[in-house]
């Protein structure tokens, strides 16, 4: 969907036409999903985010500004959500317990699920060393590498300088192959 | 970046979890449900349901919401409200007396005033989060001025006792200066503008 659709669809929500909103959810339910559930490695989490986002960018949406983009605004307000959840979750180790079985599932059950065992185990592997980074260094590291996103991208999500997210995720992808080695 | 190439080709490669069906539709019905009549948006203007949400977690760890921020800055406006009303009501005889100099006089007018600025600068930053910069360069120059008066007054005030009250005062109010700054960095630092 490109800027200027999604313009279109942000003023027709604004003129009262809630159902157009519908649109932009379905539009990126997926990439803001993905997000809360690699940060936080719960699906019920993820879920419970994603809806939260979502709800609380439609309640800001007098606020968001249309020479930006909507994605970065929408991650903005998803991280924010997803790092007071992780600071108020902190202690819950059951959550971590949860989240490791969520994301050995996940991995055999998604994908192409032939059975490439040692590719399968290596990728369970990178997904809990993802999840045992800090936050701040998980966070800069998805952005940029399962999201996609630019650095400057992520520098505006963030609301972290541009030096400040390439030497997290430098950080962090020093901490992985230290991490990933470690296990081998 | 050369050298983590592997590594970020298998974080590339990490398989997109599918969100829950119909994620859509509970969505849309949360948001259908949510009152935006007339008189829930003035309610909603007057009493932002919003600091409530995370006010708790003000005074515990990183300020990393306006709303935090906001709920702060009115705290603290409240104080300087109250304190100087309860000043001007309870010194009302002292103030009208000509003898004594016009800017002791007006310091309960100027405590009510850092009130409003405070309740105003939370309200800003509350509903137009893009002027938070601003803000916190009022707040600099609203501790720059507490300075200022307590230099005067500390010229005018003869009495010892005055000028140890005046010194603790001032101390507390650039404390609440310095807190709020503190916390529009962290906002702005942590925070997102949304």
């Amino acid at each position: 969907m490109d800027q200027k659709t999604e313009a279109e669809i942000i003023v027709r929500v604004m003129g009262g036409d809630r159902q157009a909103y519908a649109l932009l959810v379905d539009e990126y339910k997926g990439p803001i999903f993905n997000l809360a559930y690699r940060m936080t490695g719960s699906r019920e989490d993820a879920d419970d985010l994603t809806q939260e986002t979502f709800i609380r960018a439609f309640q800001k949406l007098h606020q968001f500004q249309p020479d930006k983009k909507f994605f970065t605004w929408l991650y903005t307000i998803g991280i924010n959500l997803i790092r007071n959840h992780l600071k108020k979750n902190i202690r819950d180790v059951s959550h971590h317990a949860a989240a490791d079985y969520a994301l050995e599932h996940q991995a055999r059950g998604n994908g192409t699920g032939q059975g490439d065992g040692p590719v399968d185990d290596r990728m369970i592997g990178l997904e809990r060393i993802i999840q045992q980074l800090p936050v701040d260094l998980r966070e800069a590291i998805i952005l940029k590498y399962t999201q996609d996103l630019t650095f400057e991208e992520v520098a505006d999500v963030t609301g972290d300088s541009l030096s400040a997210v390439k030497m997290r995720i430098y950080r962090g992808l020093e901490k992985i192959k230290e991490m990933l080695g470690n296990n081998l | 970046m050369e050298k983590y190439s592997d590594i970020i080709e298998e974080i590339k490669n990490l398989q997109p979890v599918k969100p829950p069906e119909g994620l859509v539709d509970q969505v849309m019905a949360r948001i259908e449900s949510i009152d935006q009549s007339a008189g829930v948006q003035i309610r909603h203007f007057l009493f932002p349901k919003t600091i409530s949400p995370s006010a708790a977690d003000t005074f515990s760890g990183r300020i990393t919401s306006y709303e935090q921020c906001a709920f702060l800055l009115i705290m603290v406006g409240f104080f300087y409200l109250v304190t100087g009303i309860i000043t001007l009501w309870g010194f009302h005889n002292v103030i009208r007396e000509e003898n004594i100099n016009l800017w002791l006089r007006i310091q309960p007018y100027i405590t009510i005033a850092n009130g409003l600025f405070l309740t105003c600068a939370a309200f800003l930053i509350l509903y137009r989060p893009q002027a938070t910069s601003f803000v916190q360069s009022a707040l600099i120059a609203h501790a720059a001025l507490i300075l200022v008066n307590a230099y005067i007054l500390q010229s005018i005030i003869t009495l010892q006792f005055a000028l140890v009250y005046v010194l603790i005062i001032t101390l507390l109010a650039i404390v609440f200066a310095v807190l709020l700054i503190g916390s529009i960095r962290s906002v702005l630092r942590y925070g997102t503008t949304y």
